[in-house]
């Protein structure tokens, strides 16, 4: 099986986007998927994508990207991470047919459900 | 380092009043540098950081923020926490262009970047606990407060 190639982009590059690496990598095992992560700060994604099948990123990323981005705070504070999950899977298979405004939809919804769950 | 020992009773503050997000990390800032746990220009660093990459957590109707910045400006591990009675406003970080208020602020000092990335982990995975942050903003006692935090560190880390 190829190995899933995932750029994970965070403010600076350090702290954030390795936790978030290192929970997308055990999410996306369970899932069948082999994965391999690198790490970068958001103002260098450009330089960074070669070989790069999806991005993941806890901050705005500013460009055109060829690339499709996944936008969300899911595995650095386990809210929506099923969702997220959910999303990288379809853009792995189906490529990036998501518009932007789609996704901070999906965002919107997933506190919605959360916050539906906690009055309960 | 063992997790516990970077929450400090005289690093948390509950209850403070603040009227920005700079208001907060200044009181915090200042705290760590009291004791000898920051660098000149940690503040600084931290504020710029903010601008750029905000931390602002949006996590429902309790929310917080992570301000932090390079390790270089860290001598000692430690992080400084103020709870707020009216929330501040955060920038958030995954959508910059729009704030969130925040009631639970930790700033943090680390010195070592597989530290922070532990550290970091193991207190994000807390505020995917709804119950766990609501029992956070509502305990009385500073005492309890230290101790949910602390045990909360502590589950995690046996889990993994």
């Amino acid at each position: 099986m190829r190995t899933v190639k995932i750029l994970v982009v965070c403010g600076t590059g350090i702290a954030t986007s390795t936790v978030v690496s290192r929970k997308l990598e055990e999410k996306l095992s369970k899932e069948g998927f082999e994965v391999s992560t690198r790490q970068c700060k958001a103002s260098e994604v450009s330089a960074n994508l070669e070989g790069i099948d999806l991005i993941v990123s806890t901050t705005p990323i500013s460009g055109e990207l060829k690339v499709p981005v996944v936008r969300t705070l899911a595995f650095l504070t386990g809210i929506g991470e099923d969702q997220a999950i959910e999303e990288i899977l379809q853009k792995l298979r189906g490529g990036d047919k998501v518009k932007k405004e789609d996704v901070r939809k999906d965002n919107k919804n997933f506190y919605e459900r959360r916050n539906s769950n906690d009055i309960k | 380092m063992d997790f516990e020992e970077m929450i400090k009773d005289y690093l948390t503050f509950l209850d403070e009043c603040f009227n920005s997000s700079s208001e907060v990390i200044s009181f915090l800032s200042r705290q760590l540098e009291i004791h000898g746990y920051v660098n000149d220009g940690f503040l600084e660093a931290v504020l710029e950081r903010e601008v750029n990459f905000p931390t602002g957590l949006y996590l429902g109707d309790i929310n917080v923020a992570i301000p932090h910045t390079e390790i270089k400006y860290a001598k000692k591990s430690g992080v400084a926490i103020a709870r707020l009675i009216t929330p501040v406003n955060f920038r958030r970080m995954d959508y910059p262009d729009k704030e969130v208020e925040v009631s639970l602020v930790f700033l943090l000092s680390i010195i070592d970047p597989k530290e922070y990335v532990n550290f970091l982990s193991r207190l994000t995975r807390g505020f995917g606990d709804s119950l766990l942050v609501r029992k956070l903003y509502s305990t009385k006692s500073k005492e309890e407060f230290l101790t949910i935090l602390k045990d909360s560190l502590k589950e995690k880390e046996a889990i993994k």
